[in-house]
């Protein structure tokens, strides 16, 4: 079996463009107002908590895969029912990504063309790239993100000319609870959505490589989240952050540098892109390989193209509107997301705990 | 084998290159120009009027405006109303103005306003514009020679708006701002329509007060620069002086910078608001031959110049808390920013509170230059 491995750097870059995804475009930490800067970093904090947990898993077990390691703990039924569940929610992300990505051409772009076209397209672009595999990604991942990177950047120091410091102050006027209800928000959209690396993620260069790849690449992203977040409520307002759409896009069209640098949010647009590219492929191979091991498949590529274009007759018809789109991600996602980002995550780290204990005694015996 | 893959991507690339094309695209010629819109409400019926620009070509590309008018029940119908006229669907991505009759503006300006933030063809940077017209679309009928269209003449207006300062320029997405957020008001130019020979111009002065979405009063340009001025949004435009000195002289100030501090303060239970301005001017003209370039003469300038400035904007405030009750001056942000438990109590009170309020203002005023020359012109024996 030929065997992938990313380098620790290209995992990195991996988990950032994941995590950046959806949440350049459709924002996080929702409900916090005016302190969603201390909601992202809040939630960030977590999330990097959170990943801790994961990379224990997968160092416990090393180069195995979540399916894996569960099949080795809890036996083939248990087992066999985490993967199903895993699987669900990498495929069931996807769509919702994907429909993301769909909405958002839709309404600000091309209102008349139907949203299947550019979701077919975007699918097909990550059938492919997830059939050449993670290495591939990983080293388009590295290549791009420079890209995204400048486009980032860019937006945000162009922003400055617009940011209206009133806009954030007074501080907690409101108090804590809207904060930490939007730091609940932001864990779990989008930073405690990383769990979805544990099913790809059995291919790093050493045993330990997930302690770096997981933190830094959470923490870069969720610095570079919460700058957006801040230059969205700095820019429009906290009313207006809050009933746009996709405030990113609406913050940076407001830029406007000497009438040379207007209307560019079209290159959100394209960060969307790069970075909804990568979320797709990845939820699209998690799935490929949960169903792959679920059947016995040895080779989960086979079933990527079935998998991809089931993702998209998913995504086509999981919401009626836009409207149920962000209800879902704001008020409803945070509780379905929870058991598969943390309950389960912990319940699993804490049995290969002791599965791993029992087995090093084991292993003297032999 | 090996030719196969070649063949393959040579066709694909003059499929994608020949084949490709935005799924429903309009050509510039195709397509009906909105450079400005006037709205106005008739019978339960909104009327659209858009001012339209088709670029001609040829040597010298000149710009034709015309004005078509439709009505409907809500304002997207009276825009889709539009093409049983125009033949084809109107752009809107280079609108520049919006402008609203007074009528609309009285009766509550949501319904128009939601169409046009909802829709993406629409910039948010369009300038709004009330009209004190009867009809806010006679605006539009104007002529205007220097200008293709009445929409880019009004345009400028509103860009030059920094060195007259007695309008403000409010784009879109300010009105909405101030009118969503807590605390303040919006406002909004007015314009109305001049003689100029035989041909009427629209000409902008004054500003409207709103509260909530309901236009309820309205100020003069004098008062409209304090306003700006105690928003902390004075940019330039000048301050005459009247007979300073007792010596029948008035001077014209012109303004180069004014920083602005609003500072709310418990006295005694009462909330005070206190406004310290800062101008930076010059003395732009002086209607006299007295001088008041020296030491002394700029003394006693400057200080009736700082009591006029502090005059007005207290004036104006008086004004538009016993007229109107209605905050266009930012406070309820200020005391938001700096007293957020007192605004937690006040909240709901708000244009009570308002009303109440005591104003300090304080103006203090540098002169920093006289232009180019240094003594008044002296007339000769």
């Amino acid at each position: 079996m030929n065997k992938e491995v990313i380098s620790d750097k290209q995992g990195i870059t991996l988990t950032i463009l994941f995590v950046w995804g959806s949440s350049v475009i459709i924002g996080s930490g929702a409900g916090a107002k005016r302190e969603v800067w201390l909601a992202i970093l809040l939630g960030m904090t977590g999330g990097i908590l959170l990943s801790l947990v994961y990379a224990r898993i997968l160092y416990l077990f090393p180069n195995q895969n979540l399916c894996d390691i569960v099949l080795h703990i809890f036996g083939k039924y248990i087992g066999g029912l985490i993967i199903v569940l895993y699987s669900w929610f990498a495929f069931h992300l996807g769509a919702l990504v994907l429909r993301n990505f769909g909405e958002f051409i839709i309404t600000v772009a091309l209102p008349e063309t139907p949203m299947i076209v550019p979701m077919i397209l975007l699918s097909f672009l990550c059938i492919w790239v997830s059939k050449e595999g993670i290495e591939v990604l990983g080293r388009w991942g590295e290549l791009f993100i420079i890209f995204l990177g400048i486009i980032m950047l860019t937006t945000l120091s162009f922003s400055t000319t617009e940011v209206e410091i009133n806009h954030i102050r007074p501080f907690l006027l409101e108090g804590w609870a809207p904060v930490l209800k939007g730091a609940f928000s932001s864990l779990t959209f989008p930073f405690g959505e990383t769990v979805v690396f544990l099913m790809v993620l059995s291919c790093l260069q050493q045993r330990g490589s997930a302690f770096k790849t997981y933190p830094i690449g959470i923490l870069i992203a969720g610095l570079l989240l919460t700058a957006f977040g801040a230059r969205n409520i700095l820019v429009l307002g906290s009313e207006k952050a809050m009933v746009t759409y996709f405030p990113s896009y609406a913050a940076v069209s407001r830029i406007d540098v000497a009438e040379i640098f207007t209307r560019i949010e079209i290159v959100v647009s394209v960060s969307f892109i790069i970075s909804g590219m990568v979320k797709i492929s990845i939820c699209l191979m998690a799935a490929s390989r949960g169903l792959a091991k679920l059947t016995g498949l040895g080779n989960y590529r086979i079933i990527i193209t079935p998998v991809g274009l089931l993702m998209v007759n998913l995504s086509y018809f999981i919401y009626g509107s836009i409207m149920e789109m962000v209800e879902w991600a704001f008020k409803v996602w945070n509780f379905y997301a929870l058991p598969f980002q943390v309950i389960l995550p912990i319940g699993i780290w804490i049995a290969a705990e002791i599965k791993v204990r029992h087995n090093d005694n084991k292993e003297f015996e032999t | 084998m090996k030719y196969e893959k070649s063949i393959l991507l040579i066709l694909l690339i003059i499929g994608v290159s020949f084949t490709s094309g935005c799924w429903n695209y309009r050509e510039i010629d195709e397509m009906t120009i909105v450079s400005g819109v006037a709205i106005d409400y008739e019978d339960e019926k909104f009327v659209l009027t858009i001012e339209s620009i088709t670029p001609k070509g040829g040597q010298d590309v000149t710009m034709t405006s015309d004005l078509t008018t439709a009505e409907g029940a809500t304002i997207f119908d009276a825009i889709r109303n539009l093409i049983m006229q125009t033949g084809r669907r109107v752009y809107w991505a280079h609108g520049k103005v919006i402008i609203i009759s007074e009528e609309i503006a009285r009766a509550g300006i949501t319904p128009v306003l939601d169409y046009v933030t909802r829709d993406a063809e629409v910039r948010e940077n369009m300038w709004l514009v009330l009209s004190k017209e009867k009809d806010a679309k006679s605006l539009l009928e104007g002529k205007d020679k220097m200008h293709d269209t009445i929409s880019v003449h009004i345009d400028d207006m509103l860009q030059s708006q920094k060195s007259i300062s007695k309008y403000n320029a409010v784009e879109l997405w300010r009105f909405l701002d101030d009118l969503t957020a807590d605390g303040i008001s919006p406002t909004m130019p007015m314009a109305v329509l001049k003689t100029k020979r035989d041909a009427k111009i629209p000409l902008i002065n004054g500003i409207a007060i709103f509260k909530r979405d309901r236009m309820v009063g309205e100020l003069n340009g004098i008062e409209a620069r304090s306003l700006l001025l105690t928003k902390g949004e004075l940019k330039g435009g000048v301050i005459v002086v009247p007979n300073v000195g007792k010596t029948n002289t008035d001077i014209t100030l012109e303004v180069f910078k004014s920083k602005t501090k609003v500072k709310p303060e418990l006295i005694d239970g009462k909330l005070m608001m206190k406004i310290d301005v800062k101008l930076d001017v010059n003395i732009a003209e002086i209607k006299g031959t007295d001088d008041f370039i020296s030491e002394k003469g700029r003394k006693v300038l400057q200080k009736e110049a700082e009591e006029l400035v502090k005059m007005q904007i207290e004036n104006t405030i008086k004004k538009v808390q016993k007229q109107w009750a209605s905050d266009v001056f930012d406070f309820g942000g200020v005391v938001q920013r700096e007293m957020p438990d007192y605004w937690k109590a006040h909240k709901n009170d708000w244009d009570k509170q308002f009303a109440g309020l005591i104003v300090k203002a304080n103006a203090e005023i540098n002169i920093r230059g006289s232009a180019l020359t240094s003594k008044p012109i002296k007339v000769g024996e």
